[in-house]
């Protein structure tokens, strides 16, 4: 894959952080009084809540909600998803 | 309810236009074993889902769906950016091309439309949950026989991960079916429906 932009490289960082939750959410679904998988989910999800702060400061909102909604509507800012960079 | 994050699940960047790969993904959209199909099941089959647990992982597989048909819509993206009509005829997909240009559709490779009737929600839990263990291996083999047919590693990269999902996934689904059959009241000994036939289902309830 070529890499990559700073935007690029931060956003692989969260998709990473985010699917460590994404992926032991469905373990806790199967397992869910495993110490070891609930412990895993709350460190996973204090990595994940950092890195998405620093995301959003850097380059805007990743969920509507989160959107600064200041000057004009930066939650339609490009690039959107499938849209390729550069 | 849903809230959309603006991101991928996996990241995407496919440089090189390839309209002959573009139509053979597509399938994992719209096709007979496809995301769509795989998220509208799971989301569906929820309501008539006993367990708790159970209800929690329909829930979180079929939103996972969402953000897999996610990326091979963006696949299917990228893929078709930037072609040129010689690319377009001699690559062969200017079947599709005339009725959608590169819109992105729900179809099969072979262009029949996406429905419903590839799936079903039957308001059994354990029926549900057999479904959907062979409904992750067909879409594992789906993903295989991509993986066959393309070389171009910004396709492939995405591709496997997607296969790997559906792995995680039949494990999950197995372990839920596991879960729901060992708390079948001991009546039940034939596995009726636990759903429908409640007078089998006293163990059932938290």
């Amino acid at each position: 894959m070529n890499c990559c932009t700073d935007r690029e490289m931060m956003l692989r960082r969260l998709q990473a952080a985010d699917f460590a939750i994404i992926d032991v959410g469905l373990y806790l679904d199967t397992h869910p009084t495993c110490p070891h998988g609930l412990e895993y989910f709350r460190r996973a999800r204090a990595e994940r809540d950092a890195v998405l702060r620093e995301f959003e400061a850097a380059y805007g909102p990743m969920t509507m909600d989160n959107a600064a909604a200041e000057c004009s509507w930066d939650w339609v800012n490009k690039p959107w998803p499938w849209e390729l960079e550069g | 309810m849903w809230i959309y994050q603006k991101k991928l699940e996996y990241p995407l960047k496919i440089m090189k236009p390839n309209a002959r790969a573009a139509k053979i993904i597509m399938t994992q959209y719209g096709g007979p074993d496809g995301e769509l199909g795989a998220s509208l099941r799971y989301l569906s089959q929820r309501f008539a889902m006993t367990d708790k647990n159970v209800i929690g992982t329909l829930t979180d597989i079929g939103t996972e769906e969402l953000a897999h048909l996610e990326m091979i819509c963006s696949m299917v993206y990228q893929l078709t950016r930037n072609l040129s009509i010689e690319q377009i005829k001699a690559e062969g997909f200017d079947d599709y091309f005339v009725d959608h240009t590169t819109g992105i559709w729900p179809a099969a490779a072979t262009g029949v439309p996406f429905s419903s009737s590839t799936f079903q929600s039957k308001g059994d839990p354990i029926t549900d949950l057999s479904e959907n263990m062979a409904a992750e291996q067909k879409a594992r083999t789906t993903y295989d026989n991509i993986l066959r047919l393309v070389d171009d590693p910004e396709v492939r990269e995405p591709i496997k991960f997607l296969r790997e999902r559906e792995i995680v996934h039949y494990q999950r689904f197995g372990e839920s079916l596991r879960k729901v059959q060992d708390n079948l009241n001991s009546k039940n000994f034939y596995a009726f429906n636990p759903s429908f036939d409640k007078n089998f289902n006293k163990n059932c309830i938290d």
